[in-house]
């Protein structure tokens, strides 16, 4: 996902689920940051690389991929972009080897999702908004992994499917069961700084390398920007799932990351007793659902004005934008003694507690992609 | 989750079958034609960097420059054809089961030539052990071994074309199968 | 890493660089073993790439494209090992190939850490260095030795990656 869903949409989720405006704004701040922090941030900041959330393309142009290497990659992006759905899968006849990576695919409503909310309880607002962010990414990222992998990342067979009528006839926008699409292929360059091209179809993906550790087979590289385009509906086949053609329904799945995300926030605001997966607060979002399905399906590239101007009318309040630079003076003039108490340095705490866990269960589970494990 | 499009005709073991028969074709045809070419540049390093096939090579100059042919000119001519015409006897069943098996080709004559393929690769087999003009039992190096593991595999790749040229077909006709994938991304 | 991983990678190293001493002190006689060191890595290479298709690759769509990848690299790399007559020229071509493209990509990796803040110099040097050696096999075309020579430098530069590589931590977390 982007800024608009990690930054904008994670704020009025928050506000709608009942965080003041300001606690919505460090909750959304924590959920953005995650996709920028990074070690080279770290050092700058003079602050534990282990807390590191993501990787920059410079750094993964670097990163080796021998035995540390990958396992540096995966604790970080299974972490807190490609959370497993489910660490105990079974498929026959598969080798360890396949399974180890297999069973890294990412997905929602895994046991991890769970515990990934549960342990942002009674935490800072920061460890709320890091979880957010993971929670999102498991509905955007379902069917890829956070490791090198091409006989997992590897995918093919793509193409759009563009509605062509609503059958109700009311305007609805939602993705209703009874409307129609078309099947438009899609053409995918290999150019980074070019931007997609939405009218025609075009779009930017990583090349295609068939050796298994390649950074360009990391999480959903081979599908492009296509897995954070909140309006795009489409079909490949995945290099792991038996020839079968697969459907990604963004708005629909963007939806329920919401009313997920909303749901989640409610609990961990202290007004539900627990947290269970699958479960969505449809109802507390019910009056807000077409505004938010019309900004999800709005074909562009960036929602931020839609979303921002939804989350001003919600609270009255402006929302600034994303500045990486707001906390950074603090947590640097801090001393040692008081880093913690700043505002990274609660978000740095969040995160290594979280891929602490994340990198446990991994490694309890029998894997060891995410490195060894010891407790304390 | 609700699907937006019938996926689940899409599939069906029938159309899950019909896809995997038609990359198997398909990679089965392109690999042949990288074999292809692979078998024409180890052809032409073992003629330029090797000793025996050079020494051949000069013994059969001599003989050319018998018949008052330049031996030079008349050799490279002779590479040249015979390097065309393995890499066209190549990309004609290859690109045939190419196209084949995107649905863009009607006609079978790749697999006519993919059950010649096998039944001459596999009959050529026992001659890496055996000279049977000589009557002599071969020398087995590393390369041998290699050329060996080349040719079983080009064995599979042949019984891959054969198999999924007639698995389509068959499944095509059913009158479960609508061929109804049509969704190749470019690049 | 393992303890065993560690050892098998510094060992690995080591004679590496043991191996590329040899060929800097005799480069006039050593083109041979160059030859034959090519052959093993490409034979090495088609083994491994078959592996994995029989291991992994076999379970992807497109798989079979690995195990055809696999067995031409293993036909090259044994292939290799028997020519006689392989003249220098082409070695010098490969490594010179090799080490420009690497060299033009280090350079340019480095231009785009410098543009983000990074640490650039030291992957600015590694790609001078590279384009140095690929100019040196240009200039000294018709030297056999200089193939030796650049092959040599290549080993070492990976030899010590190697060990470094096996020297770094394994990073524990700690469940607090």
């Amino acid at each position: 996902m982007q800024e608009d869903f990690h930054y904008y949409a994670t704020y009025c989720a928050a506000f709608i689920a009942g965080y003041t405006h300001d606690e919505s704004l460090d909750i959304a701040y924590s959920a953005q940051f995650v996709d920028l922090c990074s070690r080279t941030v770290l050092v700058k900041l003079k602050a534990p690389v282990t807390a590191a959330t993501t990787q920059l393309q410079l750094e993964l142009m670097d990163a080796r991929t021998d035995i540390i290497g990958i396992q540096d990659i995966t604790r970080i992006w299974a972490s807190f972009h490609f959370l497993p759905r489910d660490l105990y899968a079974y498929k026959e006849k598969r080798p360890k080897k396949y399974m180890n990576k297999y069973r890294l695919i990412c997905g929602p409503n895994g046991d991890l999702v769970k515990k990934t909310v549960e342990l942002a309880k009674d935490r800072p607002l920061q460890s709320i908004g890091i979880a957010m962010h993971v929670l999102a990414d498991t509905w955007a990222h379902m069917n890829f992994a956070g490791t090198p992998s091409l006989v997992i990342n590897n995918a093919s067979n793509f193409c759009e499917l563009i509605q062509t009528e609503i059958a109700d006839g009311n305007g609805t926008v939602s993705g209703d069961e009874t409307a129609s699409y078309e099947e438009i292929p899609l053409t995918f360059r290999h150019s980074p700084s070019a931007p997609d091209d939405l009218d025609g179809h075009l779009y930017t993906n990583s090349l295609l390398q068939r050796d298994e550790t390649s950074i360009m087979n990391l999480g959903h590289g081979r599908a492009g920007h296509l897995p954070d385009y909140s309006f795009i509906r489409y079909r490949y086949m995945p290099a792991w799932d038996d020839y079968r053609l697969t459907e990604k329904d963004n708005p629909s799945d963007y939806y329920r990351a919401f009313t997920q995300m909303v749901y989640a926030m409610r609990y961990l605001h202290g007004d539900l007793e627990s947290f269970e997966v699958d479960r969505y607060d449809q109802d507390t979002v019910a009056p807000y659902e077409d505004r938010i399905r019309g900004i999800l399906i709005k074909r562009q590239l960036v929602a931020n004005d839609d979303w921002k101007a939804f989350g001003e009318e919600l609270s009255g309040e402006e929302i600034p934008g994303f500045d990486l630079d707001r906390y950074q003076d603090e947590y640097m003039s801090a001393s040692d003694d008081d880093r913690d108490d700043t505002f990274i340095g609660g978000f740095v705490q969040g995160a290594i507690a979280h891929k602490t866990m994340v990198s446990n269960e991994i490694f309890e589970s029998g894997n060891k992609l995410a490195g060894f494990v010891q407790k304390l | 989750m609700n699907e937006l499009t019938e996926m689940h005709q899409l599939n069906t073991d029938d159309q899950i079958a019909l896809r995997r028969f038609r990359n198997t074709l398909r990679l089965a045809g392109g690999g042949y034609i990288v074999f292809g070419i692979w078998s024409i540049m180890k052809f032409l390093m073992m003629i330029t960097m090797q000793q025996k096939y050079m020494e051949m090579m000069f013994d059969l100059s001599d003989t050319m420059a018998d018949t008052g042919m330049n031996a030079t000119v008349g050799d490279i001519i002779f590479i040249i054809v015979i390097s065309l015409f393995v890499v066209g006897i190549h990309l004609w069943i290859g690109l045939g089961a190419v196209r084949y098996a995107q649905g863009s080709g009607g006609k079978r004559s790749h697999l006519v030539l993919a059950i010649l393929g096998v039944i001459i690769t596999i009959v050529q087999l026992p001659l890496y052990f055996y000279d049977p003009v000589q009557k002599i039992i071969q020398d087995v190096d590393m390369t041998t071994i290699a050329s060996i593991m080349v040719d079983i595999t080009l064995i599979f790749l042949f019984f891959d074309m054969i198999i999924s040229t007639i698995q389509i077909d068959k499944l095509i006709r059913s009158t479960a199968v609508t061929d109804t994938d049509t969704a190749t991304d470019k690049g | 890493m393992t303890k065993l991983q560690r050892i098998k990678e510094i060992a690995f190293g080591l004679i590496m660089t043991a191996y590329a001493v040899l060929l800097f002190v005799t480069p006039e006689k050593s083109f041979p073993a160059i030859v034959a060191v090519l052959s093993l890595i490409y034979t090495v290479r088609g083994i491994s790439t078959i592996i994995y298709y029989f291991t992994m690759a076999r379970y992807m769509t497109d798989g079979r494209s690995i195990l055809y990848k696999g067995v031409i690299l293993l036909d090259f790399g044994l292939l290799t090992s028997v020519l006689t007559n392989v003249p220098h020229i082409y070695v010098l071509l490969y490594l010179l190939i090799m080490h420009a493209f690497s060299g033009a990509v280090e350079i340019l990796r480095a231009q785009e850490a410098a543009k983000y803040g990074g640490a650039w110099k030291l992957k600015m040097f590694h790609g001078i260095v590279d384009l140095l050696l690929a100019l040196t096999c240009i200039i000294f075309i018709r030297q056999q030795s200089i193939a030796v020579i650049v092959f040599a430098v290549g080993l070492v530069y990976s030899a010590i990656l190697r060990i470094v590589s096996a020297c770094r931590r394994t990073k524990l977390i700690y469940i607090q």
